[in-house]
Parts: C-alpha cells; structure tokens; sequence
C-alpha cells in the first residue's frame, strides 16, 4: 500500500506552514546571535587573546638581570621568549620606506626567537647565524602618524614588502643623547636583512609590527646608549620580558613562576571578564529559546494528534487495521518535521543572506573580524524535531487506535 | 446479510458494570432497509458499531453472508469492514484536507489491485451516482451538509459492501437534505444491500422496511 498517498494531505493543511514559518523566524534569530556569539569568540582566542602584546610578562628582579637568569627563564614551560626589559620593544624608522620629511616610515620592533615568531608566509624565519635580521607583516602600512590611521587605511594603500624580501633595509634612529645635543653624531643606521613576512591578525595593530633578532636588537640598543654606557647599565634592573607561546598557557607559565618566587605583571591585560558574561548570558538565552520550542513542538504535535484523531478513527471504521493505522499517523509525524526542518533550514539560509548582503555594503557594522556562520543551533533543532517525534510517537502510538 | 445472535454487551464505568445489550438476536436481510429506535442510552449506537466490528461484546456471535465473524482477530475483522461493510455517520466525518473524491477513494487503498488512476475514475463514477457530478474537486467545506452525507454515502459504497451501516444519517440535515438522503439509502436497498439506519428521526420509520425498537436491553420489530 502507498502509505504516502494517505497522508500526503497533510501538505495542505496551512497551520503546519504557519508553525514551520514561526519555529523558523525563531531559530533562523537565534542562529544569527549564536553565529556572532561564536564569531567573536574566534575573533578574540584566535586573534586578540594571541597577539603578542597579551602574551608578555614583565618578571621584576631584585638583582640585576643576567644571561644566566635568561636562560633559565627560557627553558621553563611554554615560555617561547625571553628578552630583557630594555631590549623588548623599540620604535625605529625604516629609511627605505620613508616617502618624504614630513612623514616617516614607522614600525615597533620586538625581539623574537624562531619559536616566538608568527606564522611566516613568505621567505623564511631567523637564520642561525649572528647577522640582522628582521621580519615584518604581509600587510604593512609604513607611512603612519598614529594608530588612528590604521582604521582609515584602505588595503590598497599598504606596502608590498615582497620587492624588500631578501634585501637589507637601513633602520634609522637616535640615540639616547640626541635630544640633549641635536648632534648628527647620535643619529644612528644600521642594515638589517628582510628575510621573511608573516601573516597578519585580523586584531588591526600588528600592521606596523616587527621583529628583529636578538642580535640585531642587542646591537642597535646598544648603539642608542653610545656614549651614555651609565644609562646603559642601569637598564639592566629593569627585569625580563617574558613571551609565552599561547594565550592559553598564560595561567601555567604564571603558576611556574609563582613556584620560583619571580614578581611578574602583564605587559597588557585585556579585560575579558565583561565579554564572558555576555557570551554566557547568549548561551544561556539560546538554551531557554531551544527549550521553550521543544515545548512549543510538542504541544503542537499533541495539538494535531487530536485535530487527527477523527482521521485515524475514520480509518479505522473503513476498514484500515491498527497496524495500518500507526503506519499512516507515524509518516504523518515525519512528513510534518519535514517540513519544520525545511523552513528552519530556509529561513535560516535567508537570514545569513541578507547578513551577507549588508555586511558587503557596511563591512565595518561587526567590526573587522571574520563572521563564522555557527549553524549549531539548526543541528540542535533537528534533534529537538526528532525527539519530539519519537516522544509523541510514543505516547500516541496506543491513542492512535483508540475510541 | 448479517446475523446477530445472543449479543450481550456490558460498559464498565468507575468500576460499575452497566449492562446495555442483552441477548439481542436477529437476521438481517439483503434488499431491506432496517431502521432501529429507541430512546437515548438505550444502546443504539453500541448495537450498531458491534455490527460493524468496531466494538467488541461479551458474548454472542455474528454471522455476515453466513461467516461467522465473532472469533476473528483484529486485522481480519478490519477486512471485512473494508470489503462487506460500509458506514455513514451523523457527522459525515469527511477529511477536510482531501478533496469529495478522494475522500471517496479512502477505502479503497486496501486494494492493492487497483491503481489510483482507477480508484479515481470509480470514485468519481460513485459521486455521480449520488449526484454530485462537477462537485468531486470540492473540499468538504465547499459543500453543503446534504452534499457532504452524499460523499459520505459514495465512501461508503466504495467497495460495493453488502451492508451499509448508518448511524443517524439525516441528524445534522434539513428536511430537503434529510430526503435526498433516505432516498438513496432506498435506493440501495432496493438494490440488494441491507441498509440499517439507526436514528430518532420519525422520517426514517416511514422509509424502513422493518421498524426494530430497542428497549430494556433487547431488540423487538415494531408492528404498525
């Protein structure tokens, strides 16, 4: 028997498209705060927790520093850099960039090792050698006034530093004496070789940044305090910084150092607390929505088993037996999560396609961070249907046949 | 034709036993149109729906074109009442999804013999015959009361039963409608089935063939 041929009447009955068109609307919005939930949350463990600049640990010392203490520190656990205080970060000019006076080609310098490097995309990382050598990022904006301009900056106005790979470009800067004696003397330049470029975050202050080799930046310090060695040796008490590896190894290499009895601040802390709560409070937004359309659901299976009830006892008067009977109320059941399923699927698709077409006109509206379509909640959804279908299946199958 | 011998039926409720139908006997005929009264809560409906299989009884058999149906189980009964019974309610109990048609075609799904071209095309040739010719792609609502226990008279004949069963047939009619109604059922009767129709309507007494009064628990004719 063509079981489909006794239900697919079903299709027709408006009331199942009004709910499939609710249930929808409902997990289509829900989709979409999930979708940025998640969207931000990459956004921020991939790019923000994991720039550099959140990885560092000041660690203050009592005793001046020393190379020994450094190599301690290095071999601890995730530590993946440790520079001294006053060879951590640098802001120089790089010549070659420079287009005129009044603006100078700009970028930070931090010192790295091969394991403190980020991803590199093109050339390769530090040679193991003792010459100069420096990284810079894929996308680099060298004629900058302040970090403002980064967000103004179109893509097509960064430099391509792929014509510089390979060659050595001139840094340019003062040393520590030159304010107070304008002399050219302590005007400094030292070539440092391009060997590679890395890959930028989407977190937009990584454009300008740089890194230099431990040799390379040990040098140039030391040239800045040229004549002023007093000034110099003071740097020494300023500490060690530290570059852990992962954002998520931050709470270890913190613990490991409590055990060793180091004093260590956060370079830069970024507050988080505040975003957790709102992406908990998303969470559990969305859990009671997807709890109150299980509800939803099964009510309304419950509410058409008995506009259907007259259908089954009908056909149990024509001569369908139970069996029969069950067979038709159970493809009944089906063909009307089918059709849920198809309009949530829908809906939702819809929604992500205007999210899509607004976000090509204003595509600063979510900030600029990549939307990850998260379509959890759709698979949540399938099974919310599904098990309300077997539930109800359950409860009605002995109803079904029933006076 | 169908049988009915020491039927006795007894409804349980809030643990008391009430006793509705009591020996009841008697030998339908084809070719006869059979009308039972009786007062409300006299057991009519439950008379009728043991006829049909429906309901089960305490005790008794129940032979239909000399088979004896009392001890089949539930799936052979179910085919009996595709294949030699058909029913026709008070509330004509269409499906409002499907159209007069293929309302018509409902029991004819157990045929697997058939092809739904040829339910359709006898479907139709049923609603005709009950005139209701250019009213097949109707919906239920579209169509009057009258017009509806038609179709519902067409599903009922759907498999070309022998009994027809009809549980207060013109209760939700006007008189025109109510009319039309017993006509057909006349007509079938005349035509060999065995047409039983339980109902008040005084309407129908004049119709029958056989007036039966249920009272005090069993079935007597009603002589002029």
């Amino acid at each position: 028997m063509n079981y489909f041929s006794l239900v697919k009447f079903q299709l027709r009955k408006k009331s199942n498209y009004i709910v499939a068109v609710i249930i929808g609307l409902i997990i289509g919005i829900a989709t979409l705060v999930y979708t940025y939930e998640t969207s931000w949350k990459n956004y921020l463990n991939k790019d923000v927790y994991e720039d550099i600049t959140f990885r560092n640990l000041h660690i203050q010392t009592d005793n001046e520093t020393s190379e020994e203490e450094l190599q301690k520190l290095q071999a601890l656990d995730y530590v993946s850099n440790v520079t001294y205080m006053y060879e951590y970060l640098k802001t120089y000019e790089i010549e070659d960039l420079t287009t005129n006076a009044e603006t100078f080609a700009r970028a930070d310098f931090y010192t790295a090792n091969n394991e403190s490097l980020p991803q590199i995309v093109k050339g390769t990382d530090f040679p193991d050698d003792d010459g100069y050598y420096m990284v810079c990022p894929e996308n680099f904006y060298s004629v900058l006034y302040n970090y403002e301009d980064l967000r103004t900056k179109t893509t097509s106005d960064k430099d391509d530093l792929s014509y510089y790979l390979n060659k050595e470009l001139t840094l340019k800067y003062n040393g520590v004496l030159y304010n107070a004696t304008k002399s050219e003397k302590y005007i400094f330049r030292t070539k440092v070789k391009l060997v590679g470029l890395y890959k930028n975050s989407q977190y937009s202050i990584d454009e300008t940044t740089c890194y230099l080799n431990h040799n390379a930046m040990h040098d140039i310090v030391l040239n800045e305090y040229t004549d002023a060695l007093n000034d110099y040796e003071n740097q020494k008490n300023n500490g060690y910084i530290l570059t852990v590896d992962s954002a998520n190894h931050m709470d270890e290499v913190k613990e490991n150092l409590d055990k060793l009895g180091y004093y260590y601040q956060d370079v830069s802390y970024i507050e988080t607390d505040y975003l957790n709560n709102i992406f908990n409070n998303i969470d559990v937004a969305i859990f009671i929505v997807l709890i109150l359309v299980f509800i939803f659901v099964f009510f309304i299976f419950k509410k058409d088993f008995k506009e259907d009830k007259a259908y089954y006892e009908l056909l149990k008067k024509v001569g369908f037996n139970n069996s029969e009977i069950k067979k038709v109320y159970f493809l009944t059941s089906i063909i009307k999560s089918v059709i849920y399923i198809c309009f949530i699927t829908i809906i939702t698709l819809i929604i992500f396609l205007l999210l899509k077409v607004i976000l090509n006109y204003f595509p600063y509206l979510f900030v600029k961070y990549k939307v990850i379509y998260d379509y959890k909640i759709i698979l949540y959804t399938l099974l919310i249907l599904m098990f309300n279908l077997i539930i109800n299946v359950f409860l009605n199958s002995r109803k079904v046949t029933l006076k | 034709m169908l049988k009915i011998i020491n039927i006795c039926k007894t409804y349980t409720i809030n643990k008391n036993n009430i006793l509705i139908l009591q020996n009841i006997n008697y030998e339908f005929q084809n070719s006869k149109l059979y009308c039972i009264i009786g007062k409300s809560g006299d057991g009519k409906t439950t008379l009728i729906e043991i006829m049909g299989l429906l309901l089960n009884y305490d005790n008794g058999q129940i032979i239909i074109n000399d088979k004896d149906v009392s001890k089949l189980n539930e799936n052979n009964k179910a085919m009996i009442r595709n294949k030699e019974i058909g029913f026709i309610f008070q509330s004509y109990y269409l499906n409002p999804l499907m159209k007069a048609y293929e309302n018509v075609m409902l029991p004819m799904y157990l045929d697997n013999s058939l092809n739904n071209e040829t339910r359709k095309h006898k479907a139709y040739d049923l609603l005709s015959q009950v005139d209701l010719k250019g009213r097949e792609n109707h919906f239920p609502k579209e169509l009057s009361g009258g017009e509806q226990q038609r179709v519902a008279i067409a599903r009922a004949l759907a498999n070309n039963p022998d009994i027809i069963l009809a549980d207060e047939p013109t209760g939700a009619l006007d008189s025109e409608n109510a009319l039309n109604i017993l006509d057909i059922l006349k007509n079938l009767a005349k035509k060999g089935k065995c047409v039983i129709i339980v109902s008040h309507d005084d309407r129908v007494k004049k119709y029958a063939d056989v007036v039966l009064k249920l009272e005090d628990k069993s079935l007597k004719e009603v002589t002029e």
